[in-house]
């Protein structure tokens, strides 16, 4: 019989770590905790290799477009990264020099200066919730779209168990760690919603309150 | 031939005296190296339901150049004082803690002697292979908890806001909605669709300006003075109004903004509500004393995407609002120091 999700059983004590595992992490642990699921490698080739280019990291709210976009732009650390939201403006990133920009939440740009910034920059790489086709287009961008969708049991299992990893006060042992089958009933639960499971994870560890 | 393990610990006083911590960190090594320097470093994290943030407090330097022989334990002391420095905090969606960092500079000379996996690593995969550096950092948390720290309210006079009611929002909606059915001589889609359009144009507006009206009418203004173990409240109406079965009390809350992702995430959580008061004999103005909480570390904090705010809150009906459901509520921030 297999166990209800909600009682799934946590194998380690709060105590056992710094923090919790599964709340945001640093911008300098990214590394640490990443389990890439596209060929980042080959995306940053092409970035390198092309004159003109749109790269879109597009898929459903938690499936990993900013993990992977920050990831990719630590590799590529020449090129500077915009964070956008509803404050943000196209001057701010127009007014840098370099002509191959990461952006994120590119959705918070209207049409019209998604298009001046498609036209602006050589090489614009961001994520979105819908596909920019046509921006690129108008623009006259080579356009190259990456769905980010799905998930696989041995990668989420990996994940889970290098957030266990960082925030461990000491080694865990095997028996310590996420199990396969875990993992498993997550993804039944909440499909390849990673952001979800993490969050799922964050609450249950946060209501041990043993700290 | 195996290579030297080295082993290290770092130890931090759980006491602080005048923002000055002591501690010291512990070297050993299974072969001889030579440090090129020890130092240290404090940050301040905040982590949880929100991307992680982190600041450096204060770096200091713990000894240059020392031989480490083999199979000797060496003890190193440090201080460092940490100004203005926040409780630890554990909330329901963020914790504030505090990491202490030493970094082991060994002499290039010697790096080969020690295990690879000891050794930071830098590069990336576009650079080629990940290489060695001859840096070895590993850090502590500690608590950080001023015990003798009480609550002070920041003297201050604030005015109260108005709360929008959803039933008047609701009624209003409604009633806008039967009278533009009146006019609408066949119900269509298009009609429907202009129909919702029109009344979601004239609700928000109507409300904006019955706010304003309404705001101006009931306004209440409260002055905060602090005293012993509690803080009090002078509280008084602009207008002389009659709100019904009034009742005051505040409530400490934990605000984090999630900007992880695409979207934004707010998560608020009220961590303390205090006991409710009644206001008698509440005409023009009144007087209410409240007691801090028990709990410490909860007065006012504002850190990048983290807030914890204390917010007063008034509730009363107003000409028969309560046969209605037709509750006021007022609510102003106030701000509380350690």
């Amino acid at each position: 019989m297999k166990t209800p999700i909600s009682k799934m059983p946590i194998h380690q004590s709060i105590t056992q770590f710094n923090f919790n595992p599964f709340g945001g992490i640093l911008n300098e642990d990214l590394e640490k905790i990443i389990v890439p699921k596209i060929d980042l490698e080959g995306i940053a080739i092409k970035i390198n290799s092309s004159k003109s280019l749109a790269i879109e990291f597009i898929g459903e709210q938690g499936r990993g477009k900013t993990t992977h976009l920050f990831y990719l732009q630590k590799q590529m650390d020449q090129f500077p990264l915009f964070r956008l939201d509803a404050k943000s403006t196209l001057s701010n990133i127009l007014i840098n020099d370099s002509s191959t920009v990461f952006v994120d939440s590119i959705h918070h740009l209207n049409l019209v200066d998604r298009i001046k910034l498609f036209k602006a920059k050589q090489k614009v790489i961001y994520t979105t919730h819908w596909n920019r086709r046509f921006e690129c287009i108008i623009a006259s961008k080579d356009y190259h779209s990456i769905k980010l969708k799905g998930i696989d049991t041995n990668l989420l299992t990996e994940i889970l168990n290098k957030r266990l990893n960082l925030a461990a006060k000491s080694a865990l042992d095997e028996k310590e760690k996420f199990t396969n089958l875990e993992a498993k009933q997550l993804i039944k639960k909440f499909g390849d919603n990673y952001r979800g499971i993490i969050n799922y994870l964050y609450m249950k560890y946060q209501c041990q309150k043993e700290y | 031939m195996s290579k030297g393990i080295l082993k290290t610990e770092i130890f931090i006083d759980d006491l602080s005296n005048n923002n000055v911590r002591y501690g010291y960190v512990t070297v050993h090594c299974t072969d001889t190296i030579k440090l090129d320097s020890i130092n240290g470093c404090v940050y301040f994290e905040v982590r949880g339901s929100l991307e992680g943030q982190k600041t450096m407090l204060t770096s200091f330097n713990i000894c240059d150049e020392k031989i480490i022989n083999k199979e000797e334990q060496y003890k190193f002391p440090f201080s460092f004082e940490i100004e203005n420095e926040t409780n630890t905090y554990i909330g329901k969606n963020v914790r504030f803690l505090y990491n202490c960092k030493v970094i082991l500079e060994v002499n290039t000379n010697d790096v080969e002697k020690l295990e690879r996996s000891l050794l930071s690593k830098v590069g990336s995969f576009l650079s080629g292979q990940f290489n060695a550096s001859n840096l070895i950092g590993f850090s502590e948390y500690f608590e950080v908890e001023k015990l003798e720290c009480d609550y002070k309210v920041i003297e201050s006079k604030i005015d109260f806001n108005l709360k929008s009611n959803e039933l008047i929002i609701f009624l209003l909606a409604i009633l806008l909605g039967g009278i533009y059915l009146l006019f609408v001589p066949v119900i269509t889609a298009t009609t429907v669709c202009l129909g919702v359009l029109c009344v979601g144009f004239l609700t928000s507006f109507l409300m904006a300006i019955i706010k304003s009206y309404a705001s101006k009418q009931f306004n209440i203004s409260m002055k905060t003075f602090d005293k012993k173990d509690g803080f009090v409240c002078k509280l008084k109406k602009a207008h002389n109004y009659r709100l019904n079965h009034p009742v005051i009390y505040y409530e400490i809350i934990e605000k984090v903004i999630d900007r992880t992702g695409t979207t934004d995430s707010i998560y608020n959580e009220v961590i303390y509500t205090s006991e409710k008061k009644e206001l008698l004999d509440f005409t023009d103005s009144a007087t209410v004393e409240f007691e801090y909480p028990k709990e410490k570390g909860m007065y006012s904090t504002n850190y990048e995407d983290v807030s914890i705010y204390w917010q007063m809150k008034i509730e009363g009906d107003y000409f028969g609002g309560e046969y209605l459901g037709v509750i006021l509520t007022y609510e102003c921030s106030f701000v509380t120091m350690c």
